[in-house]
């Protein structure tokens, strides 16, 4: 009974914010939470009967836990987890408050997480993963980390508390690094020789500036990726799968999480019912996800990372006549969009959020023609929803994390788990 | 016909972190709106230098730089001689604090970690950097700034500013540079609101 005053006010301050903001205020309960009782996570998450699982690093990280969960599930096991948007020491405060019963246990005999490769090295020094998965190493939030070589030290220290298995890409050096330096049981993903020379050249993954390291042997390697349709093998034995979203990056992500489900459930993984929960999974919101506004599709892509909004582009259909862009106040510093190749964005719609005069100057730089640029940011969101279908394609939304949830919140789209695969 | 002017962009594969190099994109569209003519040069290893017209040199990470100090050892004396020898060379952050030692013979000083907009004489910038330095030095036409990323995009007076003579002569009021003049006003002005 020790949690249960926390708890209560914890839900009290919950209940209360989802008063003002429906959908919203994923980070004040568990900041409430924190201060009253600071060590209920850590005993929450040491609880698991089948232990803590951890995935991280820069990219990936929402769409490869949502694939483990579901193969977790399909295979019988009970998870806890916790949503996207809650993926720091709040977060999970915040997810216990939701989930945990007034003596602080949450149901699950397993806790499947994505950590924030930031916190995770924090977190790791009171809990130990059984099993982690270290995704890549990409340049991003510099304001934050400064060097990516920085996030390389913090998720080495994520793979040396594992006491299982860590699985790591074999096509990122920094993960080829941490391999290195560490005496766990590894298991590696990755596209294989043939496809990361071609299609996975927009991985641009940070750079070492070392010696190369040798490829490992790759247990989870793509074989063939045509837009969603990804051929892989596995310890041997060969899958065929159709990803929830086009693009090399959740082709990465579906190898990482099958590679992580076959350690998390080990003899009883089953590649065949893994695939199926693969081939039926809707994507993460936000991430590739089309659902109609106004009675008419829209996509919409969430952009938080250079490297998340250079795949997008990249991965931008042709006809692309209405595409909406919004970078909001989570953008401390912009900088990072000038690093982008921005050849395959043939037009902007509507430039607007919190950072529009930014996000204008790199298109008018960049030579992108950028039809509105409004500052008003739910004008923006009116007239650009006003407008006639497009001839070819259909409207797409490219936005950041703040961008995303004032979107969502403004059009009543406040249910992340109300995503449907297309 | 005018001379193309030619921009170099040394190391973007190193000194790329924070999107410098666009700072040279930039000036080639500026000068494009007002009629003049340049090309940007993404240069690996360079060699005959004095072939540029406007030299940039990024921020980079410790093992980036430490990785070009094998390669390149001539390359921050080359620069010195460049900037001495008046051309017009932009420095920035890691850039700046490796070059200004250089120039002058001087150890930085570092202090805490400062990493938030600043403004330095109506000129805005992020600032990443431990360095205790000014976050705009000129020396000769070379302008070394703690500031990293699209500076000349948020600043276009700054940009004209180093673009010299060259600009100031031949600069008109196209309806592209009002445009984003304008924006860069805007650009300026939010990187302080909360």
């Amino acid at each position: 009974m020790r949690y249960l005053p926390a708890l209560l006010v914890g839900r009290l301050v919950r209940f209360a914010v989802r008063l003002v903001r429906p959908g919203g205020g994923s980070a004040l309960p568990g900041l409430v939470v924190s201060k009253l009782a600071p060590n209920l996570v850590y005993k929450t998450l040491n609880s698991f009967e089948h232990g803590l699982v951890i995935i991280t690093g820069t990219a990936g990280k929402s769409t490869t836990t949502k694939m483990v969960v579901a193969i977790a599930r399909a295979h019988g096991l009970e998870v806890f987890t916790n949503p996207s948007t809650a993926n720091i020491e709040q977060g999970f405060f915040s997810t216990v408050v939701r989930q945990a019963n007034l003596f602080g246990k949450v149901p699950g005999s397993i806790a499947i997480l994505e950590m924030d490769e930031g916190h995770a090295a924090a977190i790791v020094e009171k809990v130990k993963p059984i099993t982690s998965v270290i995704l890549n190493v990409f340049e991003d939030q510099l304001d934050r980390f400064v060097d990516p070589a920085l996030v390389r030290e913090k998720l080495l220290q994520v793979a040396k508390a594992t006491y299982g298995t860590v699985v790591l890409n074999a096509d990122d050096q920094n993960c080829l690094i941490i391999a290195e330096e560490i005496n766990q049981h590894k298991e590696f993903f990755g596209l294989g020789r043939s496809l990361s020379k071609t299609v996975g050249e927009s991985m641009s993954y940070a750079q070492t500036y070392q010696a190369e390291i040798a490829i490992p042997e790759v247990t989870t390697a793509a074989i063939a990726l045509d837009g969603r349709d990804l051929q892989a093998s596995m310890h041997g034995r060969e899958v065929k799968l159709e990803l929830p979203s086009r693009g090399v990056h959740f082709a990465l992500d579906a190898l990482a999480a099958l590679s992580c489900s076959r350690e998390v459930l080990g003899e009883k993984f089953d590649l065949a019912l893994a695939t199926r929960v693969l081939n039926e999974l809707p994507p993460v919101f936000s991430r590739g996800e089309i659902r109609e506004v106004n009675g008419e599709p829209c996509e919409f892509i969430l952009v938080q990372n250079p490297i998340s909004m250079q795949l997008n582009i990249d991965n931008l259909p042709k006809e692309q006549e209405q595409v909406f862009l919004a970078i909001g106040r989570d953008v401390h510093d912009p900088s990072w969009m000038w690093t982008l190749d921005l050849k395959n964005l043939k037009s902007v719609h509507t430039v607007s959020g919190f950072n529009y005069a930014d996000a204008a100057l790199l298109l008018a730089y960049k030579g992108v023609p950028a039809l509105k640029v409004e500052e008003d940011y739910f004008k923006a969101i009116d007239e650009f929803f006003a407008l006639p279908a497009p001839p070819h394609g259909i409207k797409t939304v490219l936005y950041s994390a703040d961008a995303m949830r004032r979107l969502r919140r403004y059009l009543g789209f406040t249910d992340p788990e109300d995503v449907e695969r297309v | 016909m005018s001379k193309t002017l030619m921009l170099a962009v040394l190391y973007p594969g190193h000194l790329n972190l924070n999107g410098d190099a666009a700072n040279f994109d930039v000036l080639q569209r500026r000068l494009e709106w007002s009629g003049i003519s340049s090309e940007v040069h993404h240069i690996k290893k360079p060699t005959n230098l004095e072939k540029f017209d406007y030299v940039l040199l990024g921020h980079g990470s410790t093992h980036a730089w430490s990785q070009l100090a094998d390669i390149d050892p001539a390359l921050i004396p080359n620069l010195v001689e460049l900037v001495r020898a008046g051309v017009p060379v932009m420095a920035v952050s890691s850039g700046y604090e490796i070059l200004f030692e250089a120039l002058k013979g001087s150890t930085t000083k570092h202090a805490e970690r400062v990493s938030e907009f600043k403004d330095s004489d109506g000129v805005v910038g992020y600032v990443n950097s431990e360095a205790q330095l000014p976050e705009i030095t000129w020396v000769e036409n070379s302008l070394l700034t703690l500031f990293h990323g699209p500076v000349f995009a948020k600043n276009p007076d700054l940009a004209d500013k180093f673009l010299g003579n060259v600009f100031t002569t031949a600069k008109s009021a196209s309806v592209e540079l009002s445009y984003v003049n304008d924006l860069a006003a805007a650009s300026r002005r939010i990187a302080f609101e909360d």
